[in-house]
């Protein structure tokens, strides 16, 4: 909410000394929804092991914030059980686990930028929203524990295949939704996310879905993140002064 | 289970602080050895030649003000050094007053807002440091809070930074300790037991030294001219927890906490 506020403000502020009014935010198609500077270009850097760097600031993608059944390849649907197409329908914004200050799990992002940070051994996602918090992928070679706590992120655990980030992730509690739309899942969720960093200024991914508690077969998202090289993240305390809860009513059907 | 007895663990922290007041140890300064001192390694590096501080640490024993009652969440191995000598916090009178006013359910923490720092630090729940040549992030299980520390050799904070719970940070290496200023808080939080207030002109200078028995001595120096009379001395010794990694903590899930202290908080009137 903060950065369109000051967005606007900028913009009026501009428009007031007869200046060009710097591009509101917007919500672009390919991924990215925060208004940034251009995009740089230039090869991936690549870390001191050799592996392509991920670490940098990158844009949330629109598809995994509103609906994922965006971010399926043109003409694919969402493999629904008719439970959770029912459950799909009927959930209120209210309700949403996000809503109320409770993480967003796993793929879904808030509509703020996120951090990764890469060291040889471990990558962390770092979230200005999504309550502020974290994801840990091992890289150091463990495996999945045998009996996980069912947790909001669940247990990832990660390796390279060539110039891709592989990871795996089980463990996963019920309780979040994977967008605004409010698509379900079941503790039986799997996750499979391969990062790419084609270039300077892109991050990309392909999280393929594995739930056989709500949906018929697997299936595959495709998310886009642009770099944003002109800022940092900023703290983010949802539960403090959280008036939005309140008021909300329906349902948010953006796409 | 093991969310509930953490929470557990920190109210009855925050109880025997009210019962207990809080102790100053009696210890030798951080990186003093006792006396019959195990035998040393060499502390590991980067590639840069920095101590590499990565890893998991937990800090334990006794609280970040010397109060019983917050005991680790996992056993620690042993060490030789101990955590600087606890005083308790130099108040001015009218944040002296105040200290007194507040029960546990005015702690920040119980409606699981963030503890700031140093409080974080010394919370009974283990953090992971990671370390890189540009910046160290510290990721804490207590909260599932974290703190990017961007390295700046003129330790230079941005202007105008928005009041935060958990303050701007920046570091740089000072020999083989990292230095860490920290700036920009808001007045929200408590320094460390029951109503430990401050304001926003609190300043924290902490110290991290990576000592040769594997343990990491912390240290905080902690200013506030607008609520202490003088800088204000706390710190830990932090050990490698065994077989543990930082999990998640999602404090306002179903946290049925204050309601329970506050019926009994009733009872204890009648």
């Amino acid at each position: 909410m903060r950065r369109f506020l000051i967005g606007w403000l900028v913009a009026a502020g501009a428009i007031a000394f007869g200046q060009e009014a710097p591009e509101a935010p917007t919500l672009l198609q390919g991924g990215g929804v925060l208004n940034h500077r251009p995009t740089p270009n230039g090869p991936a850097p690549r870390a001191r092991d050799g592996k392509p760097d991920l670490s940098g600031i990158w844009n949330p993608d629109r598809h995994f914030i509103y609906d994922i059944s965006t971010a399926l390849k043109p003409g694919e649907t969402l493999p629904l059980q008719p439970w959770a197409a029912e459950a799909t329908k009927k959930r209120m914004s209210k309700d949403d686990p996000e809503a109320n200050c409770l993480p967003t799990g796993v793929p879904r992002l808030a509509p703020y930028p996120w951090k990764i940070v890469q060291t040889p051994t471990l990558v962390v996602f770092l979230f200005e929203g999504n309550i502020h918090s974290y994801r840990q992928i091992f890289l150091d070679g463990r495996a999945h524990p045998k009996d996980p706590d069912p947790t909001w992120y669940g247990d990832s655990i990660g390796h390279w295949e060539g110039d891709t980030l592989v990871v795996d992730s089980v463990g996963f509690n019920d309780k979040f939704w994977f967008d605004f739309a409010a698509h379900p899942h079941t503790d039986k969720l799997h996750i499979t996310e391969r990062y790419r960093r084609p270039d300077l200024g892109h991050l990309e991914s392909e999280v393929t879905i594995d739930d056989p508690g709500a949906y018929t077969k697997p299936f595959t998202l495709h998310g886009q993140f642009p770099l944003q090289t002109d800022t940092e993240i900023m703290e983010y305390v949802c539960n403090e002064n959280n008036q939005d809860v309140t008021h909300i009513v329906g349902k948010d059907n953006r796409k | 289970m093991r969310i509930l007895i953490a929470r557990w663990m920190v109210t009855v922290a925050a109880a025997a602080a009210l019962v207990c007041g809080s102790a100053a140890a009696q210890a030798p300064r951080a990186g003093q050895a006792a006396a019959g001192a195990a035998p040393t390694k060499p502390i590991p590096r980067t590639a840069e030649g920095k101590p590499d501080l990565t890893g998991t640490w937990q800090a334990g024993g006794v609280s970040i003000t010397g109060e019983a009652g917050a005991p680790p969440l996992h056993p620690l191995p042993p060490t030789k050094y101990r955590a600087p000598r606890r005083e308790p916090i130099p108040y001015q009178e009218w944040a002296a007053a105040q200290e007194k006013t507040f029960t546990v359910l005015d702690d920040p923490t119980s409606q699981c807002l963030l503890p700031g720092v140093p409080r974080i630090v010394g919370m009974p729940m283990p953090l992971e440091i990671v370390q890189t040549p540009k910046e160290v992030v510290i990721l804490y299980e207590s909260f599932r809070a974290y703190r990017r520390i961007p390295i700046n050799d003129k330790l230079e904070h941005p202007d105008d930074l928005t009041p935060t719970w958990m303050g701007d940070s920046v570091g740089r290496w000072e020999g083989d300790t990292f230095v860490v200023d920290v700036t920009g808080f808001n007045d929200k939080t408590w320094l460390s037991g029951l109503g430990s207030i401050h304001t926003e002109k609190l300043h924290v200078v902490e110290h991290y030294q990576l000592n040769d028995d594997d343990t990491l001595s912390y240290t905080a120096t902690v200013e506030d001219p607008g609520a202490l009379t003088k800088p204000w001395v706390t710190g830990s010794v932090l050990r490698r927890p065994i077989d543990v990694r930082v999990e998640e903590y999602e404090c306002i899930e179903n946290n049925p906490d204050n309601e329970h202290i506050r019926k009994a908080m009733e009872k204890e009137k009648k």
